[in-house]
């Protein structure tokens, strides 16, 4: 459906054949990860930089903000929930420049492979971290 | 061109471009800057993504690193930044927000008023932060 505001937000199941399926699915990830993202982000921001006195975690109070039980599974939800958006979103961005469909099959496995090793950097930073109290 | 294009992504014609297809098959409409604005503010957040997860390594060093670029953190150019930084989550969450509801078939007559909304209310929360950031510490 393309709108008056002259931009196209069909959901792309009915979109390229043979494409469909796969957008379709990658669109419902993408919108739900994003929804999940604003609520996630918005209790890292607050808790890291609104509520810390002075806006900012001194190195003690970081290692005990993140050994809680609670703060640990939220940012470690966090970690998966932004590293799958944004690999989605490059994937968005890199098939918006026409490549074949083998190309897009390439991109897709290596951002598959990005995503894992940056959210395995992340969690292997998070236990480093929770491990110096 | 018959190919109907699909939510977030370009038109076939438009993908062939590269990211001139971007603006150019858009025209001037207010969507076009709505579709730029979410990819921009996208790619500036991955690049984001990964300059702060270098830089919380420092916390893996202990405390004299992690005190070292937390002084960095609190200079007023560095808080300029991060001003910016939390525009473009804003801008990118909630014009995301809205392309979400919309392209679910929620609200599509009513595009026009969702952007301005989103982006008024944008405007008032990165007023509230940047304020927050600055009398803060």
């Amino acid at each position: 459906m393309t709108t008056h505001l002259g931009e196209d937000v069909r959901q792309p199941s009915k979109a390229r054949a043979g494409h469909g399926r796969r957008g379709s699915t990658a669109w419902i990830l993408q919108a739900v990860s994003g929804a999940l993202l604003v609520l996630l982000l918005g209790v890292h921001i607050v808790a890291q930089h609104f509520v810390a006195k002075g806006g900012l975690r001194d190195f003690a109070q970081v290692v005990s903000y993140i050994r809680n039980p609670f703060v640990l599974v939220i940012e470690s939800l966090f970690l998966i929930v932004v590293t799958w958006h944004a690999m989605l979103g490059v994937r968005a961005v890199l098939f918006d420049l026409g490549f074949s469909r083998r190309a897009e099959a390439l991109i897709t496995r290596s951002l598959a492979v990005l995503g894992v090793a940056t959210a395995g950097y992340g969690f292997w930073l998070i236990a480093t971290i929770a491990s110096k109290g | 061109m018959s190919e109907t294009p699909q939510a977030g992504r370009l038109p076939v014609a438009a993908r062939r471009r590269g990211i001139r297809g971007w603006v150019g098959l858009r025209g001037r409409h207010l969507g076009a800057a709505a579709f730029l604005m979410n990819r921009v503010s996208g790619l500036l957040l991955v690049g984001y993504l990964y300059l702060h997860l270098g830089v919380l390594f420092l916390l893996t060093r202990g405390p004299g690193s992690w005190s070292s670029v937390v002084a960095l953190f609190k200079n007023p150019y560095f808080r300029g930044l991060e001003s910016l930084l939390i525009l473009a989550i804003l801008v990118h969450a909630l014009n995301g927000l809205r392309l979400a509801l919309v392209g679910s078939g929620v609200g599509v007559s009513h595009q026009k008023v969702l952007f301005v909304a989103a982006m008024s209310v944008t405007a008032v929360l990165i007023a509230a932060a940047a304020i927050a950031m600055f009398t803060v510490g």
